[in-house]
């Protein structure tokens, strides 16, 4: 029950504040409480399932386990402040009221796939957290670049939930369930299926997209249009740590194998490089961060692929640090915004004596990112190193991994100086639209509060954070961990290399200037260009192109394909199925008036094509309609023969003074290769049919039903004419639905002639063909209809 | 006699609607829809514990007169309609002119709604093909109707077209006869299923497949779709595109799963290539468009590919997903349709480029936009997901790896094709009325910081009372005029919106999109509603999607294993 509550609380906060938007301010205590429940009350091992679409294999079931309540914790803590902060960032109550909206659907979303224990239900919060993203990013919806930004995150993110959706669904065709638990136990199961590969590549697509992984990355700096509440709780504290969260949840599955680990600890060391590096060249404060989180990131996800229990806590520690330095930073950056109208670094400079607040938060959390000792960060980095030494780790990657942990370090560390000395000290003053000031108190605080965890935790690791971090672990690998971590264990590799860590990112930082101009200078490879391409040009003009092909807006294309495809299909299914043409006696049953019949139905036919005039060719079609009716009356149809020739003469009367109104010979020429084409799709038709005929009488399969309506016509139906009877009473609804298609007929021969758009004067009904997209109708006229 | 009403209640309705005094009318129609949803879900809940309802026209025995089943496919087609012919309906009241309804809409609209509902209830092959030519009819009319210059030429392709989809039907109808010795569709499956294929089972089944296929919709065979449903009024627009398609797509379940499954079997790899052709070339043609209406046309193509692809796989699992897709497909649909008529009736436009700013104008009309459109694109927890996921897991199970990739390719396309739409009405601002076709500006505007307080300004501006340049309205679409606007004018972000908000409290009106939406005569509010109950409809079947996937799976099994449907028709005493 309380689960339950956790998950779905903010989601129904986010209801009350779309009916009343002035409780906005309220909503804190949502994440809030959360926050203070799962510190101190929340009991062990909870859990709750309730089936929900048990057909699908999918139930609403949560559990809470240390992996769990480590990413809950960081959900409604940072949630609580970034509300708080958003408080004072917004001007605007009613924007306030929508990002906290937004934000708490958010919130519902990352706390339901961190607690689901059924994976689909996992696939379900994952999904509604890209469209939250997509609404948050797109917050500034007037911008062009707000909404582009949202689109490229969205489609990103959803291409890889997409893969992941199939991936999840092997999973259950491998496992048999859905069910987390069941699942969690089936990792031999699913390793031996000869479904692993997709399976893993799937989720490890969905993973990475989610996590901002190299390729996939570019999405992330594209997102920093949303505002920065928004950039600091998603973008950077949790959703993109949903895919190291899928990945920490199913490792324990998935991983051993040596494609896990090649291609996690690989993506993610490449990542977390490039990340570093892209990070020194940007100039835009949040870009800046939005690469070093890329960076970050990888590093989360190499951690994963030995499975080590170093590398589990490491994990543990780098996400919690992390989420810490990095979401204080991007509160900072948003507050300097918000005060200075600026993000760009160059123009900043000197705030930290008008900003001491913000200042002070912001040294707190470079210090930390730095892995500068004694703060979280430095154990972050500390274990990150003695992961990479790892000696379970074979191939060049057990060469590489400590290697590129140093370097990438010594790239944050530079960063993270780059950022604090660049904005709040350094030499130059700020030039910037606003005369700075600090910030208001809720915007201050929540950097403060971040920083007071990065400073406290490593001192408190005993009763704090060893208790977490094993049930962390035990979660992430499945066998229960004791995990004692110690700041300082004496001098000892890991430890060189922060140093070497450190003092390179310093170095790097005192250099920077030339450094970033020759970064700059440098072509960036970045892979949005493909995705540009692909969005922007290949798929738009390719499906117009495709689209003006098919949808051609001329009617004799439509008529012909369907035509053909009668043709094919006709002649396809009675080659495929060998199907007997002549089994029966067709020839034996021939009657020389029905051949003479036929031979001048056809010779008429032809005389039809040929007619020079109009009115030729009506005369041709109504000796054609007479003959057709001789034909009835032979084969022992003489009301239906009768009927025939009425309609023929009808129509050759009505036809006659219809064509008073139309001149007399065809006027448009036909070229002779479109007549060529016509004649053999003509050609084919009548052959096709002529061929369904043949097969349908040599492959009778049942009786007809028809003795029943000779023997029953006097004695149920009372009438001696068996087709009447047929008509009128065995089968009557259906002359029925006929009656209603001639009263339909008739009201829309009325419409026709009696109801015209009064700026359609009579006679000028000519077809146009011109449009985009297809080339069928003009704009159809309606768009002036209601005015 | 419950089962023979939605034939009889648009029969009635449609001649009462005939009655000259347009509220009659109106109250006929609105009263009769009512009726016949009541109807339908009566018979959709009455089939809960499984069976069926059957009865024999005129009381003659089964193979030789007409029977009249409704299984649970059936009812799930009849329900379904019902409530989008009740939202039409509604719609109408405000979108139908006056001239329209004099020239008998509302009747028109009672005999399209008969034709659909005789199609879900026959069991007849040959009133199927009646029930078509009632469809095809009325439908014409309604597309005609008017008489717009847009509309005859859409008329022409869409009646062509079909005339030729009714052609190869009545063909195939014959060659069955001749073969079969039976039209019943009971009778025909107790016969012709189990007849090995290939062979003169397939040729029929062939022919059907193009029958239907026309009228469906299938690649290559779509082209009247996108030609004809743009062209009328936005009711019957949303009417056909709600629910005329799907119709052919409920035959081909009906009649080739029940008659021929193992030609269906046979033809597999040939059907689910047309379903990923015509799944990806109607997402394409939507993604190609820049008008409401058809854009979503073409997306009706893409998803009769999944409902093909549904059909293709042949298994319970993916007929179920077949049959839930459909649901949520005709209501999200109709509902994209309403919404393009709600923002036409506000803006008076249908083309992405002259409208926008709704998010903030009518902040209702985006929530229900969203809805249709993520459930749509397969966004969880809404119906479109639970059909999409059913669809590819079917598919991985039957190891068609090939059409699961497609699905998915096109769901994400639908998914951009979507954001198109929410980014161009809903989410940028509302463009300036100015020339489709905008002349560069005059060059002294493109440097200069000033213009003489004498010079003409260009499109977009205006002069206030101190003689400083603004906007009108929004910024405006052209890039060089904006570009140049943005430089030289200073321009107030808020827009219109801050107009809105105006002085008083701080968020507006309290529920700001009640105050927009209903200041005209309660205009919005016959707009709304029908838009409201479908999207309620659609929120409720995700929600609570385990019924609605029971009544599917039934449905499925209804076609899938006939035995029950010949039982109950033939020999209903035993």
């Amino acid at each position: 029950m309380a689960l339950l509550l956790i998950v779905f609380a903010p989601a129904a906060a986010a209801f009350v504040l779309t009916l009343i938007p002035r409780a906005a301010r309220l909503a804190i205590t949502v994440p809030a409480l959360t926050f203070l429940y799962l510190l101190i009350g929340a009991p062990d091992g909870m859990s709750i399932n309730i089936p929900w679409v048990p057909s699908v294999g999918i139930s609403i079931s949560f559990f809470m386990d240390g992996l769990g309540l480590l990413f809950a914790l960081l959900i409604s803590g940072i949630g609580s402040l970034v509300l708080l902060y958003s408080s004072a960032y917004f001007d605007e109550p009613a924007e306030y009221s929508r990002f906290s909206r937004y934000t708490l659907l958010f919130m519902m979303a990352m706390l339901g796939i961190v607690l689901s224990a059924n994976l689909l239900l996992v696939f379900i919060f994952w999904e509604i957290t890209s469209i939250t993203s997509y609404l948050l990013i797109g917050f500034k919806h007037e911008k062009e670049a707000a909404r582009d930004g949202a689109r490229r995150a969205l489609i990103i993110t959803s291409a890889g939930g997409l893969a992941m959706m199939a991936g999840f669904l092997l999973v259950g065709i491998a496992a048999g369930t859905f069910e987390l638990p069941e699942i969690l136990g089936s990792g031999d199961v699913l390793r031996e299926s000869p479904l692993y590969l997709p399976i893993l590549g799937l989720i490890l697509l969905g993973a990475f997209s989610k996590s901002a992984q190299w390729p996939l990355h570019f999405w992330l700096p594209g997102a920093m249009e949303a505002p920065t509440p928004a950039s600091t709780y998603l973008h950077s504290a949790t959703m993109v740590k949903a895919g190291i969260f899928l990945l920490a949840r199913l490792g324990s599955t998935l991983n051993g194998t040596d494609v896990w680990f090649y291609v996690v600890t690989g993506v993610g060391l490449i990542t977390f490089l490039y990340g570093g590096v892209i990070a020194m060249r940007q100039t835009d404060l949040k870009a800046i961060l939005a690469y070093s989180t890329v960076s970050w990131l990888g590093v989360l996800v190499a951690l994963q692929g030995t499975g080590s229990e170093y590398a589990a806590s490491a994990l543990v520690i780098g996400i919690l640090a992390h989420a810490l330095y990095k979401g204080s930073l991007f509160l900072v950056a948003g507050s300097i915004d918000h005060a200075t109208g600026t993000r760009e670094i160059d123009k900043l400079g000197q705030l930290a004596r008008k900003m001491p607040f913000t200042f002070a938060g912001a040294v707190i959390a470079g210090v930390s990112m730095a892995g500068i000792p004694p703060l979280l960060g430095f154990l972050a980095k500390e274990l990150l190193k003695a992961a990479s030494l790892y000696e379970g780790m074979s191939g060049i990657l057990a060469t590489l991994f400590p290697i590129a942990a140093v370097v990438g370090s010594a790239l944050t560390a530079a960063v993270a100086l780059r950022i604090v000395w660049d904005t709040f000290l350094g030499s130059k003053a700020a030039d910037t639209p606003h005369e700075a000031h600090e910030a208001p108190f809720s915007m201050w605080i929540g950097p403060l509060v971040l920083g007071a965890g990065s400073i406290i935790l490593p001192f408190l690791l005993a009763p704090t954070l060893d208790t977490l971090v094993s049930k962390a672990v035990s979660a992430i690998r499945q066998e229960t961990a004791s995990i004692h971590l110690h700041l300082f264990e004496g001098i000892n590799t890991p430890l060189i290399m922060s140093t070497i860590a450190i003092l390179a990112g310093l170095g790097i930082f005192l250099i920077r200037k030339p450094v970033i101009a020759w970064l700059q200078a440098r072509r960036e490879y970045n892979p949005v260009a493909v995705y540009q391409w692909l969005f922007y040009d290949a798929l738009p003009n390719g499906a117009e192109w495709l689209t003006h092909r098919l949808q051609s807006g001329k009617l004799r294309f439509y008529m012909m394909i369907a035509i053909a495809a009668f043709i094919a299909m006709t002649g396809l299914t009675i080659y495929a199925g060998q199907i007997n043409l002549l089994g029966a006696d067709v020839l034996g049953a021939l009657d020389w008036e029905i051949v003479i019949v036929c031979v001048l139905l056809m010779v008429g036919a032809w005389a039809g094509i040929a007619a020079p005039t109009r009115l030729g060719a009506i005369v041709v079609l109504g000796i054609e309609g007479a003959l057709l009716s001789l034909l009835f009356a032979l084969f022992g149809a003489p009301d239906l023969a009768f009927t025939q020739l009425m309609i023929e003469v009808i129509t050759l009367v009505l036809f006659v003074l219809a064509f008073h109104f139309l001149p007399d010979a065809f006027t448009t020429p036909i070229r002779l290769s479109a007549r060529v084409v016509d004649a053999i799709i003509a050609a084919g038709a009548g052959l096709a049919v002529t061929m369904l005929i043949l097969a349908a009488r040599s492959n009778r399969i049942g009786d007809s039903i028809s003795h029943w309506f000779v023997d029953n016509s006097v004695p149920i139906g009372q009438g001696h004419n068996v087709v009447n009877v047929i008509l009128v009473d065995f089968r009557g609804m259906d002359t029925q639905g006929e009656i209603v298609v001639l009263i339909i007929a008739a009201m829309g021969v009325t419409a026709l002639l009696r109801l015209r758009p009064h700026d359609q004067p009579r006679g000028k009904y000519v077809a146009e063909d011109t449009n985009q997209g297809g080339g069928d109708g003009g704009d159809g006229g309606i768009d002036q209809q209601h005015s | 006699m419950l089962i023979i009403l939605p034939l009889l209640i648009p029969l009635a309705m449609g001649i009462g609607a005939l009655i000259r005094f347009r509220e009659v009318r109106r109250g006929v129609v609105v009263i009769g829809t009512f009726l016949n949803m009541l109807v339908c879900l009566t018979l959709l809940l009455g089939l809960q514990a499984g069976g069926m309802y059957v009865s024999q026209m005129g009381g003659h025995p089964a193979p030789y007169g007409i029977s009249i089943v409704v299984d649970t496919l059936s009812a799930v087609m009849l329900a379904v309609t019902s409530v989008i012919a009740f939202g039409v309906v509604l719609f109408s009241r405000v979108t139908i002119d006056a001239n329209r309804e004099r020239f008998a809409y509302y009747p028109l609209l009672a005999f399209l709604l008969m034709g659909i509902n005789f199609a879900f209830l026959t069991g007849d092959l040959f009133t199927l093909y009646v029930a078509f030519e009632v469809m095809l009819m009325s439908s014409f009319v309604l597309l005609t109707l008017g008489g717009e210059r847009g509309q005859l030429e859409g008329g022409l392709k869409y009646v062509t077209l079909n005339l030729i989809s009714s052609t190869i039907f009545l063909i195939a109808v014959g060659l069955t006869y001749a073969v079969a010795g039976t039209l019943n569709l009971a009778d025909l499956s107790r016969r012709l299923s189990g007849i090995e294929a290939p062979g003169i089972t397939t040729l029929l089944a062939g022919l059907f497949f193009i029958a239907f296929g026309i009228k469906a919709a299938i690649f290559p065979l779509f082209f009247w779709l996108p030609a004809s449903y743009h062209t009328p009024p936005i009711a019957v627009t949303a009417m056909f595109g709600g629910v005329l398609t799907k119709v052919g797509i409920y035959s081909m379940w009906r009649v080739l799963g029940m008659v021929f499954p193992q030609d269906l079997v046979y033809l597999q790899p040939l059907i689910l290539t047309i379903a990923a052709l015509t799944m990806v070339t109607g997402v394409l043609g939507a993604i190609a468009q820049t008008e409401v209406r058809r854009l979503l046309s073409f997306h009706i193509i893409s998803q009769i590919g999944y409902l093909l692809m549904g059909m293709g796989l042949m298994t319970e699992i993916s007929l179920s997903g077949a049959v839930f897709f459909m649901v949520h497909v005709i209501l999200a649909k109709t509902v994209l349709f309403f919404v393009s008529g709600i923002t036409h009736e506000v803006q008076g436009s249908y083309y992405l480029k002259k409208l926008g700013g709704f998010q903030k104008s009518h902040p209702l009309v985006a929530i229900l936009f969203l809805v249709g459109a993520l459930s749509l694109a397969g966004i969880p927890p809404l119906p479109g997901f639970w059909a999409k996921l059913t669809l590819i897991r079917a598919g991985l199970e039957a190891q068609q790896y090939g059409i699961v990739a497609v699905a998915l390719v096109v769901s994400l396309l639908t998914l951009y094709s979507m954001t198109k739409i929410w980014h161009e009405v809903f989410w940028k601002a509302k463009p300036l009325d100015i020339d489709p076709h905008p002349q560069p500006l005059p060059t002294t505007w493109r440097g200069e910081l000033k213009p003489s307080p004498l010079a003409p300004l260009p499109d977009g501006l205006q002069r206030d009372t101190e003689g400083k340049v603004g906007m009108i309205h929004h910024a405006p679409t052209d890039p060089i005029l904006r570009e140049t606007l943005e430089k030289h004018v200073p321009v107030n972000p808020e827009g219109e919106g801050s107009e809105d908000q105006g002085g008083g409290a701080p968020f507006g009106d309290r529920i700001g999109f009640l105050k927009s939406t209903f200041d005209d005569q309660g205009r919005m509010g016959w707009l709304l509603a029908p838009t409201i109950l479908l999207v309620v409809c659609i929120i409720v079947i995700g929600i609570f999607a385990e019924p609605m996937y029971q009544i599917s799976v039934q449905a499925a099994v209804g076609v899938l294993e006939p035995e029950a449907y010949v039982q109950t028709v033939l020999f209903p005493g035993e």
